[in-house]
Parts: structure tokens; sequence; C-alpha cells
């Protein structure tokens, strides 16, 4: 770079730690809003081109582009408790902030929590973690503020019935390559085994992708 | 509909963004003799070779400075005989898309001459913005001696 960026915004902008402040915060209140710190950044567009982008971007480009299937699958990804599940995101109606639920009295079933009332219609509130045999988990580090804070209700349905489910925390929507998805070990047959189509890996985490029918089953089953 | 706006000198220009398959950096170019001063040379696109133009010194008659904002657009080209090519054309600043009505868009006034490229323009708060007719860009003299005559058997 040919001149030094001054970096007025982690010395006297809201990143710095000197006392005396910027006169342009009184107007701007934050440094991304003030014309000096995006000026600075569009600066980084101005500049040379590095020989190593130019020549890795030249190479890149002459080669044949390799796409080994395009079969891919769109992925609702959500913790419950310690374990990373997906869900198709085909399957997922909403996903909307804690909601109350409402009990019903006389229930059996340890699956179904009760009501809960979403654009008013009441739907059906079940536990996913007693489906599946989940642990709340340990967040041990986690202060309760937070991890109210990060709690979902998912929305799933299937053949026009709907169910509600709360997790801890929704990662988000991932595609993810078919060739990528593998299969369940035939070994580990715990309640929550049983409920997976497949494996995959994201961000380093080994993700249980759910199985749409096998799930309906058994939330039916588990209604009374 | 979506346009890739980018700069010649101070001007602001658009392609229609369904034109534009790929934006690359600005890559290392083969020498291309024989021709106009503002075609820059020829890229390995994914092992084909694409003629790149210099949109700056096309219309302004200054090469484009060599910056991260300075990109190649890669355009589907279709010549005066419907043939589909790709061609790339050099831009200072491409770095947004822009949505623009096409309704907002006035004729241009020089419709007549054959390599009227800048066929539509409009105007918004800060300046006009003018739409650059990609099919247009080459004249067929240009146009035959970067992809051959279509006369000629290909090689």
């Amino acid at each position: 770079m040919d001149e030094q960026i001054k970096n007025c915004w982690s010395t006297i902008g809201v990143w710095g730690t000197e006392t005396d402040k910027c006169p342009r915060l009184n107007d701007v209140l934050h440094c991304r809003n003030c014309d000096v710190y995006s000026n600075a950044g569009r600066s980084l567009l101005t500049r040379a081109i590095p020989e190593d982008y130019q020549n890795y971007w030249t190479s890149l480009l002459a080669k044949e582009k390799i796409r080994k299937s395009h079969d891919s699958l769109s992925i609702v990804v959500f913790r419950l408790g310690d374990e990373w599940l997906g869900l198709p995101t085909i399957t997922i109606k909403e996903i909307s902030e804690i909601r109350p639920v409402h009990g019903i009295p006389n229930s059996q079933s340890s699956v179904v929590k009760g009501l809960v009332n979403v654009r008013g219609e009441l739907k059906l509130w079940v536990s996913m973690g007693r489906l599946l045999s989940v642990d709340k988990g340990g967040d041990l580090d986690a202060s309760v503020l937070r991890k109210s804070f990060l709690e979902r209700l998912v929305i799933f349905v299937k053949d026009g019935e709907q169910f509600v489910f709360p997790v801890s925390e929704i990662i988000g929507t991932h595609r993810i390559w078919r060739e990528n998805i593998r299969e369940v070990p035939a070994t580990a047959a715990n309640s929550i085994n049983s409920h997976l189509a497949g494996l995959f890996e994201l961000e380093g985490r080994h993700v249980g992708l759910l199985d749409q029918e096998l799930l309906f089953n058994s939330l039916q089953r588990n209604l009374v | 509909m979506l346009f890739v706006i980018f700069h010649v000198g101070d001007d602001r220009y658009v392609v229609d963004a369904k034109k534009v398959s790929e934006v690359i950096p600005l890559v290392k170019l083969s020498n291309f003799p024989n021709t106009a001063n503002y075609v820059t040379g020829l890229c390995n696109y994914r092992a084909t070779p694409v003629p790149v133009i210099d949109i700056c010194c096309l219309l302004d008659g200054v090469m484009s400075r060599a910056v991260m904002s300075t990109r190649i657009l890669l355009v589907k080209y279709i010549d005066y005989n419907d043939r589909k090519h790709h061609l790339g054309m050099i831009v200072e600043h491409a770095t947004e898309t822009i949505s623009l009505e096409i309704g907002c868009f006035h004729r241009s006034a020089q419709q007549s001459s054959e390599n009227n490229y800048v066929s539509n323009m409009m105007t918004d708060e800060s300046g006009i913005i003018q739409w650059l007719d990609v099919d247009r860009l080459l004249s067929r003299h240009d146009c035959d001696v970067l992809y051959g005559s279509p006369t000629e058997p290909e090689v």
C-alpha cells in the first residue's frame, strides 16, 4: 500500500482506548457512519493488485471448474442440548421466538408438553429432547440469560400436520452436498441414531440429519 | 432489473447483470497481436481463450488503472451473426450491482450509427447512468478479428 491509512477509529474512535474521543462521534454516533472510516475501507479497493493474488487467480481461472455433483440439500441446523441436528429446510415452516406453552390437563404423553399460540393458531408443543432422549446439556459457561436469548421455536410441518418444538440454538441454513452426507454407524443404536437419515460435518462438528419420515411417525406414536 | 455498475473516468455505466456470467479480478492476460488498441489481450478462461477489451480505453481512450477494484466482467456476447461468444470487459470500480427501473431509461439520440453501444441512459440524484449494450460493443470488423469471420471455416 502506498499511503498508510490513519486508523483514527482505533485511537480516538469507538474502538479506541484514548479518553479524548473524536469530535465527529457527536454527530455520527459510530465510526461506521463516518465518511473517514468508509473512505479508508474503500481505499482498500484502490490499492495495487498484489502479484501473488493475480497469479493465484490467473491459474485458478485457467483450470476447468470441477464439481462432482449438483445434488445438494438445504438443511436447517440447530442445537438441541449438546447435540447438533439438522432437518431439511423444506420441512420447516417457521422459526420463531419462544412463546408460553399452555399445558393440557390429564395429558399422559411425556412428549407432548401442551399447546402454543402461533399467529392465532394453536399448535402442539412437543419435546424433541424427550423424544430423542437428548439431555438439556450442561451449558456450564453460558449464563441463563444467554441461553434463553438463543432458544427458538421450530415449527416442523409434514403432510399438513404441524409440530412445534423448542431448540437450544439455531445455527443456520446450510446447503450440503449429498455426497458429503454419510451413513449413520449401525453400531450406535440409541434413540437419537434411530431417527437419523445421515451424518455430515459442519464447521468441524458432526451434525445428525433427522429423517423427516421417522421423526413424523415417532411423533404421531407419542401423541397419546 | 439488476445491473452491474462501473465507472469510466467519472462517468457511471451499467450492463445488464443477466449478460454477466462472472466477475473476476484483473488476471494476467496473453498478448493478442494485430488488434485494436482497446483489446488488452486474451484470458485463459477455463481452458478456453477469451478476448478481453478495456472499456475505459474504448470509451475514453485511457487505459484502466491496475487496482483491486478494476475487474474483468465476463459477459455473454452475441455478435451480429447471432453467434455466442465469451467476452471479457475490463472496467473500473466494478464493486456493486444496482437495481434500476427499466422505465426510467431514455432512448439515446444517436440510434442510427453502427456501434451505438450506449443506447439508453437515465439520471439519478448523483448524475447520469448510461446503459452499455454489450452485443453492440464491437464493430463488425473487430468482431471478425477477435472471433474469426463467419464465412471462414473455424480452425
